[in-house]
């Protein structure tokens, strides 16, 4: 059983949007409150009628109505017709007694929906209140009500619903929350139905015999002995309403420590990995909030390979902003809240298997930037960031231009990623003294998106970027004596020819060329970075940093 | 697939026999649902069903005709019809739309401009379904949903609530259906084409006296109904042994509907095997009137009478029940109190049913008559014409 589709209307930040997930695993990848856990929080509420935790009934407020609709609400007439509604769908696969077509789309099949909406009931109680419109300055949360169908029309409970989700949340486990209750919830999930049983019998032995201890029976006698407070049988005893089971009671501990007294980052995975420990009993769909946090990254790596190793059978949901999760646990599984909601599971299953194989790449970036710079390596990144800052008195990033390094699993990649996704993506490359195979054949297969240029300088003697800055300041003998000397330690500034302007150009392009010059071409490219001396700029940098 | 009718007669175990099918698919994680007409029939197959698994497994659902046809026919595709959720029932004794004889105003089944007037099936404000055109309501839903199923060359528009069921159940058995009528068994044709589906009913046609709906549609009457049966391939056997009563029992009352050729009943009581105080008095007996104190004194049984208003005198302080109550039960001894034609076939006449618009006169005396484990009395004042039997002397 899992979720094909959620619609959500109204709920925090979400106005109306339906959308689609994967069957196994979903990342949802965005940037900071770009609504992320208002999905997650959308499919609890949705498949268990409990937000963060709690039962509905307990916090329905108007902190769960979007803030839009709220205010328009409140500039409106506020009418009973007026009043906005939350309307959470989930539209599923796997049970076909949920199923029916009563849902937004019509659509045949099985599937769950919440309504939090103006109790018709209470029509008359609200004209009482809504005499002056004007003086209703806050959503009336108290002429509301939810019901919860499956789309077979069907009233759902707790126990008829057939679907049920776990929502591993790390903020959860504050003082306040009850690390307790949030356990319980856990091992709910987590163990066999006999299992649990069994620990319930075992422990309402354990009451008796408590109450059966000689020391317990003697101080019991011995109290109220003379009947002064009541006639009746005054006794100590381990409470025992049906209420105080053993999971409110029992503890979870690790080499005898109690679960709330050991690290935040070992509760964390002790968490995620009961929550994905057992197939049989355990909740349909899981979902954690960032596993990376609390977390080093060996044990970040442990896990995720944990997740990878157990998740058959269940739909997992996470939100991460660690590319090294997104990469390792496939990088098509990507839903990506932007301007709108995608999804990435069309991206080159080659690139997914690179990225599996080599997680360690700042994927996530291109995902997130509104405008990218792909660079080949650390040079051409410090020189375009000293020709922008030069120019606008700030570092790109400051501008949401981010400028990333490729590496070893080179510009494909990237842009295998970037071509699903629209943002403006520049790539700075290297003839390699072929323009045209290079450049112009290598860019063709992305050709169709036009939000994917590269640049790079066309001469083929400008084969990379040391030549290019050659010949870039090579105006005058003085300009180019100038680019010299910032880029040169001065101990070669020393041996710098003194010859005509071919001459000194094929000193320097000779310093840049061959093998193992790559620590020259970072030195150079570190000073241009830290200099204050006007150099010239390959115009095909220039262009690289503008954005429309 | 199987598509069977199953006729029984009264005591076979009928509701036995569904209860020990449904777990044996159950054994081979197959789906049922059991369909019943009365609650206390339900109460009774998820009692046995408790009984012989320890709880009611997920994979056996038992549920009432209406709550089906609003569960599972109506409700997930209601909104070809109606845009609010249908609320519940509300159950007619007459037709709904009449009111002291006309008819209400707006209640057709279309509006001027064609399209179905949901007013015809649910009340106005509360949006109930009215129990009599219920099953109408379910086969309009079918049609509105337009899934269509084509069996050799016939095509028939099965609704997405149908093609629901094959996805969710393996057979679906409804016990009693000798009290569905009309258009009940337009959506039973439905469940007739379904290939994946095995569809057992179970049903003794003696014993109709409640009805789903008080309305015209044909099939009304026995007849119609075996036809209808047959009509949409329905193969037919029959349990004619009673596991409940001794054969002079059966006997008695296989002559109350003589002329429809029922197969004869036969008693699975060893009546060998009775004890010696049980066994003094077995088989159909006039209780005259005088002698009623002295007969129940010594065999206490359970008093069967038409309504309330019978003999009070006779019923008060004592365990009794109406007719159509008494269906589905079983009494080791009962003392019927007959109607006028009751006596009236009692002393010989074979046609004292005969001229009445519906089978539910002589269906309730068969009813009456089939209680009984060892001896059924009856409270006569005159002498008897039939056979089988003598009156009763202190």
């Amino acid at each position: 059983m899992h979720i094909n589709k959620i619609f959500v209307k109204n709920f925090k930040g979400i106005q109306e949007e339906y959308f689609d997930f994967n069957k196994d695993i979903n990342i949802l990848v965005g940037d900071n409150e770009s609504g992320k856990s208002t999905i997650l929080e959308a499919i609890e509420l949705c498949l268990n009628l409990r937000h963060r935790g709690k039962p509905l009934s307990t916090c329905l407020s108007a902190d769960l109505f979007n803030a839009d609709a709220v205010s328009n609400f409140l500039a409106g007439p506020k009418d009973q017709g007026s009043f906005p509604e939350i309307l959470i769908e989930a539209y599923l696969e796997g049970n076909n007694d949920l199923r029916g077509n009563n849902n937004t789309l019509g659509s045949n099949c099985p599937g769950i929906f919440v309504r939090i909406f103006f109790d018709p009931d209470l029509a008359s109680a609200y004209l009482e209140y809504a005499k002056k419109p004007e003086d209703i300055l806050s959503l009336p949360i108290e002429f509301y009500r939810s019901e919860w169908y499956a789309f077979s029309w069907d009233k759902l409970t707790p126990y008829n619903k057939k679907i049920s989700c776990l929502f591993v949340d790390p903020t959860a486990l504050h003082p306040t929350m009850g690390a307790r209750r949030y356990i319980s919830d856990i091992l709910e999930n987590a163990l066999e139905r006999e299992d649990k049983t069994l620990l319930n019998t075992n422990y309402r032995q354990l009451k008796k015999k408590f109450d059966a201890e000689p020391d317990v029976v003697k101080i019991n006698s011995e109290l109220d002995k003379q009947d002064d407070i009541t006639g009746k049988n005054l006794e100590f005893s381990i409470e025992s309403s049906p209420q105080t089971s053993w999971e409110n009671n029992l503890q979870l501990t690790l080499d005898s420590i109690p679960f709330a007294q050991i690290g935040k980052g070992e509760q964390h995975q002790v968490q995620m990995k009961l929550a994905l420990w057992k197939k049989s009993t355990a909740a349909n769909v899981v979902m954690i909030e960032e596993p990376e946090i609390h977390l080093s990254h060996m044990n970040l790596v442990k896990l995720v390979k944990f997740i990878e190793d157990r998740h058959q059978g269940q739909q997992i949901f996470l939100t991460t902003h660690s590319s090294y999760v997104l990469n390792k646990l496939s990088f098509e599984k990507i839903c990506l809240l932007a301007d709108g909601y995608k999804r990435l599971h069309e991206i080159n299953p080659k690139t997914v298997k690179t990225l599996k194989r080599l997680p360690g790449f700042d994927t996530l970036r291109v995902v997130l930037s509104k405008n990218v710079i792909l660079v080949e390596g650390p040079s051409d990144e410090l020189v375009l960031k000293k020709i922008y800052h030069k120019k606008f008195g700030k570092l790109p990033e400051e501008d949401g231009v981010d400028i990333i390094v490729v590496r070893g699993i080179g510009f494909k990649n990237f842009l295998n990623i970037a071509q699903h996704l629209g943002n403006a993506v520049h790539v700075v490359k290297d003839n390699d003294g072929d323009w045209q195979k290079n450049i112009i054949d290598w860019k063709s297969p992305f050709d169709e998106y036009g939000f994917i240029k590269v640049f790079s300088p066309e001469p083929a003697h400008e084969n990379s970027l040391e030549p290019a800055f050659i010949y870039a300041n090579s105006g005058s003998k003085t300009e180019l004596d100038a680019y010299a000397k910032v880029v040169l330690s001065s101990q070669t500034y020393s041996k710098y020819d003194n010859g005509d302007l071919a001459a000194r150009q094929a000193f320097l392009t000779d310093w840049f060329s061959g093998e193992g010059t790559g620590g020259r071409k970072v030195d150079s490219a570190m000073r241009i970075f830290e200099s204050d001396d006007e150099l010239v700029a390959p115009n095909y940098l220039i262009e690289a940093l503008q954005f429309d | 697939m199987t598509k069977e009718l199953i006729i029984a007669c009264a005591g076979a175990g009928k509701s036995a026999k569904i209860i020990s099918d449904a777990i044996a698919r159950y054994r081979e994680q197959k789906r049922s649902l059991i369909l019943t007409y009365t609650d206390c029939n339900q109460r009774q197959i998820i009692r046995r069903l408790s009984s012989e698994l320890g709880a009611v497994p997920p994979e056996i659902k038992v549920k009432g005709w209406f709550t089906f046809l609003l569960e599972d026919m109506i409700r997930p595709y209601q909104t070809c019809i109606l845009q609010d959720r249908v609320s519940g029932l509300n159950f007619n004794e007459t037709d709904p739309h009449k009111r002291s004889g006309y008819t209400i105003k707006g209640r057709a089944e279309h509006a001027s401009d064609g399209s179905i007037n949901h007013k015809h099936f649910v009340t106005k404000d509360t949006h109930k379904a009215h129990s009599s055109y219920l099953s109408k309501f379910a086969c309009r839903v079918a049609e509105e949903t337009k899934v269509i199923r084509k069996v050799g060359r016939k095509s028939y528009k099965i609704g997405c609530a149908t093609e629901r069921l094959e996805e969710i159940y393996d057979a679906i058995f409804i016990d009693e259906v000798q009290d569905l009528v009309g258009w009940d068994f337009d959506l039973l044709r439905l469940l007739s084409v379904c290939q994946e589906l095995d569809v057992i009913c179970v049903g003794d046609f003696r014993q109709t006296i409640y009805q789903t709906a008080n309305v015209q549609k044909k099939p009304k009457s026995n007849d119609d109904k075996l036809s209808y049966f047959q009509e949409i391939g329905f193969s037919q056997s029959s349990m004619n042994k009673s596991r409940r009563s001794v054969a002079a029992i059966c006997e008695f009352s296989d002559k109350i509907h003589d002329g429809l050729k029922f197969p004869l009943t036969l008693s699975g009581v060893d009546e060998q095997e009775l004890p010696a105080d049980v066994a003094e008095h077995l088989g159909v007996f006039a209780v005259k009137r005088v002698d009623f104190e002295a007969y129940y004194d010594r065999y206490h049984p359970t008093i069967l009478r038409h309504s309330h208003a019978v003999d009070q005198k006779i019923c008060s302080g004592r365990e009794v029940f109406n007719f159509g109550k008494s269906k589905g039960m079983t009494f080791d001894r009962t003392l019927i109190l007959p109607t006028g034609p009751q006596k009236a076939f009692l002393q010989g006449d074979l046609r004292a049913f005969t001229g009445g618009s519906t089978d539910k006169a002589v269906n309730a005396f068969y009813v009456a008559s089939t209680r009984a484990r060892y001896s059924v009395g009856v409270l006569l004042d005159e002498d008897l014409g039939i056979d089988g039997v003598t009156t009763w002397r202190p």
